[in-house]
């Protein structure tokens, strides 16, 4: 016997961080329809750029759209910006950038990870994840002076240098991390009950990335070779031999493990970063307003981040436009639910990484 | 399983990686940390810069009559961003970054006023313009 | 940014002609307000390569009706409805209300937000 049930997952709940609201339609425990809502937490933001805030103070403003990859709001907006106003950005400041993102990637991913943790079950695993956590939110504190808003990234550089002293204590952060990284991807991936709960849930078909749009993690690991850190020459990516990492299986097993090589590799950008920081100013003086118009793309932790900003030689933008990678992925969830069971929803969810505050900005 | 085990037993005998609060009270604050925005009226020029950078309009001056700027500074508003001190002529004598947390604020009031202290600062300067024209 | 400038009723055409999904992804369709029109942009972007992206792009006047490209590629309806909330575009099947609630002011990042008819 068929039993329909018809039901609402969010706008607040228990599995969820942030207000999404999603209605599922199910034939006994197995979704067959389900249809999101996401506008709850509009804030507004585009618009007080574009009447309130000057341009010099717009990457602070962005910082605030979200508080898990505000350093990846803000450098977007600076790169933009900086294409349409008169400054020499130093290949050291850059570097610099590089690095507060690749901290920002592993940090996001690691409550993600133990975000599913939580969501399937496993409590311990959760606690213990984000412990480790904790030895790159003091690593972003020593590197920008706050372990959740960096206001790292400015127009023309960098707010503050690094010195010897401070490259050394991130390297022994980072150094903690990498010897209980591998204890933490025994427990993701080799575990018996943790495989089972995760092999073949939530899939994704390659097709299906494609043909959706897919960006981030979750078309990686369903095989799309796309990362923005290869897609776009803003920062130096290539200096540092970077090659984006793909999984083939779609599942939120798979995700789980390219998020562990994600760290895994960002950690080793971060090493490379350090040992070849060039010499030179962290940050330099803007001239001139902007004035015409100008993109930039970057991967943020949860994939293409994308800003356009329009300038009419007045000190206030005439647009700004954000895409969040979120944003990108929407319809990709509602495709990854179908056909999955009840029950599984709170930990795909939790893999999907959504980010509301973003998407609504 | 074995592993676990062993594990989960020795877990019992470790220090917990939690801090109370009173342990994380005592703790130094980390070097470089954006902490409390320290201001010296002595060493101040009044050039106003940092009302102009600050993000969020957390800074404040307001003329009395007789043409005396006051430097007023909301905590709550306030980011801790650090542009302020970046714009100043004087980092360090007249404005300057402290590493230690803000936990309290001498005037605890400061937010309910600072709509009227908004208005009162832009008009104080119309004001004073006139008077000396 | 390079632009390819068509007529509305010809992007379906143009889109079909090159979209390959494995080739190209849809960035974001978005919406200008020029002043004295709006600046439409449809933006796709290259997978895995750094090459320049394709910007699709069109001056129509404000509440224009616009084609939808949510047949074709199912992730620019959210676009689409966004643009449809902040600057009142009138694309094919979107509907306000994504982001702002119905008593919140109508297009607002238009530069003369559009007046509320409660109708």
């Amino acid at each position: 016997m068929i039993k329909q049930l018809h039901i609402p997952l969010g706008s607040q709940h228990a599995a969820l961080l942030e207000p999404l609201r999603l209605d599922f339609s199910t034939e006994n425990e197995r979704i067959v329809s389900v249809r999101s809502d996401m506008g709850y937490v509009h804030r507004g933001v585009e618009h007080a750029c574009m009447n309130r805030f000057d341009f010099k103070k717009v990457p602070f403003v962005v910082a605030r759209v979200c508080g898990l990859c505000a350093i990846t709001h803000s450098t977007a907006a600076v790169l933009a910006t900086e294409q349409i106003v008169e400054c020499m950005v130093s290949e050291r400041a850059q570097w610099l950038r590089m690095l507060a993102l690749e901290f920002d990637r592993i940090h996001s991913h690691m409550l993600c990870l133990a975000h599913v943790a939580e969501s399937s079950g496993y409590e311990a695993l959760f606690m213990h994840t984000m412990m480790e956590r904790e030895r790159v939110m003091e690593a972003q504190e020593i590197l920008s002076g706050n372990r959740v808003q960096f206001d790292y990234a400015t127009l023309g550089g960098v707010t503050r240098d690094m010195d010897s002293q401070c490259a050394q204590a991130l390297l022994a952060k980072v150094g903690a991390l990498k010897s209980v990284l591998s204890g933490l991807r025994d427990r993701f991936e080799a575990n018996w009950s943790t495989q089972m709960r995760f092999k073949g849930v939530g899939a994704i078909t390659l097709e299906e990335a494609y043909r959706l749009g897919t960006v981030g993690p979750i078309a990686r690991a369903a095989g799309v070779r796309t990362d923005i850190r290869i897609e776009s020459s803003h920062l130096p990516y290539r200096a540092l031999g970077f090659e984006p990492i793909v999984a083939l299986e779609g599942d939120l097993y798979a995700r789980n493990r390219l998020r562990l090589e994600e760290i895994a590799q960002s950690i080793e950008l971060i090493e490379r970063i350090l040992e070849g920081l060039p010499e030179g100013a962290h940050l330099s003086k803007v001239r001139g307003r902007p004035k015409g118009e100008a993109m930039a793309r970057i991967e943020a932790p949860r994939g293409e981040l994308f800003y356009y900003v329009r300038g009419n030689g007045g000190a206030i933008f005439e647009r700004l436009r954000i895409r969040t990678p979120t944003y990108a992925n929407l319809k990709a969830f509602e495709a990854i639910f179908l056909g999955q069971e009840y029950s599984s929803i709170p930990a795909i969810l939790a893999s999907l990484d959504p980010c509301m505050s973003c998407t609504a900005k | 399983m074995f592993k676990a085990l062993i594990e989960a037993l020795l877990n019992l005998f470790k220090k917990p990686d939690t801090l109370t609060p009173k342990e994380a009270a005592a703790r130094a604050p980390v070097s470089g940390s954006r902490g409390a925005i320290g201001y010296s009226e002595e060493a101040c020029i009044f050039c106003l810069k940092c009302e102009k950078a600050c993000p969020p309009a957390a800074i404040l001056f307001i003329r009395d009559a007789a043409g005396k700027e006051s430097y007023h500074h909301n905590p709550y508003l306030c980011i801790y961003c650090g542009e302020c001190v970046r714009a100043c002529p004087k980092p360090d004598e007249a404005l300057w970054q402290e590493e230690r947390p803000v936990l309290s604020s001498s005037d605890p009031a400061i937010s309910k006023r600072w709509f009227a202290m908004e208005k009162e600062a832009v008009a104080s300067k119309v004001r004073y313009k006139k008077a000396k024209r | 940014m390079r632009r390819t400038e068509i007529t509305p009723d010809r992007l379906l055409g143009e889109v079909r002609a090159f979209y390959d999904p494995t080739r190209w992804r849809f960035l974001t369709v978005n919406a200008t307000d020029t002043g004295a029109e709006l600046l439409i942009d449809w933006i796709f972007v290259p997978i895995g390569r750094d090459e320049e992206p394709v910007i699709l792009s069109s001056c129509v006047a404000y509440q224009a009706p616009l084609p939808s490209l949510a047949a074709l590629i199912p992730a620019s309806a959210l676009g689409e409805a966004e643009m449809c909330d902040l600057l009142g575009v009138a694309f094919e099947g979107a509907k306000p209300g994504l982001f702002l609630e119905p008593d919140a002011p109508r297009a607002p990042l238009l530069k003369t937000p559009r007046e509320r008819d409660d109708d």
